[in-house]
């Protein structure tokens, strides 16, 4: 994807802990992503915030530091860097309001042909008659959150 | 003749960023679960699912 990035990300050890700073008219605002494995071993969770000064996480602040396409092109880069050290798992996320998780299936459709080139991308969805399951995402559709794993190479 | 199809696997660097091992996140990280509302989120979505992932 051709947008702007942050260039400068911090990465623990084992690729499963991430922080880069945030630039814009707010100030300096340092944000983390985490991977943690969920209940299924084969799925990480995606999670990501603002890192507070006391060491706590902020994942409902509104920032408006002006750069929300370059936080979420950063965040996109950093799926693909875990999905390089861990290319058997899935990731799963969804956003910490309905609006957030709206926001990233816009983001999934708007870059769904680049993205889908390189990923299996699965939506959650609450059927009437099946219950919660998983489906291809499709464009247009509302999602609990989405599943993605780097597709074999 | 056909060329058989081979998917590029990609990094943050072949996207243009750069990854910086910092080992103090180890420590600063160690046994904290910073997300645990979204953890526990995605446990009881994944624990409803009634089908199985795709292989």
């Amino acid at each position: 994807m051709n947008y702007e990035k942050y260039n400068n990300v911090s990465a623990n050890s084992n690729f499963l802990k991430y922080e880069f700073n945030s630039f814009g008219p707010k100030g300096v605002i340092q944000k983390c992503i985490h991977f943690t494995e969920t209940s299924n071993a084969q799925i990480f969770n995606l999670a990501f915030g603002n890192l507070l000064e006391n060491g706590s996480i902020d994942d409902l602040a509104i920032d408006n530091n002006l750069d929300r396409n370059k936080i979420l092109a950063t965040v996109v880069s950093i799926i693909y860097e875990f999905s390089y050290h861990y290319p058997e798992k899935w990731v799963f996320f969804c956003g910490s309001t309905i609006e957030r998780t709206r926001l990233y299936r816009m983001a999934i459709t708007t870059n769904f042909e680049e993205l889908s080139n390189d990923f299996e991308i699965l939506g959650v969805i609450d059927d009437i008659e099946l219950g919660f399951v998983y489906k291809p995402f499709q464009k247009g559709i509302n999602y609990f959150g989405f599943l993605i794993k780097q597709k074999n190479s | 003749m056909k060329q058989a199809q081979k998917t590029v696997v990609k990094n943050a660097a072949s996207l243009g960023v750069k990854i910086t091992i910092d080992k103090s996140l180890d420590e600063k990280y160690k046994g904290k679960n910073l997300f645990p509302e979204k953890l526990a989120k995605a446990n009881e979505i994944l624990s409803k699912m009634k089908n199985p992932l795709p292989a």
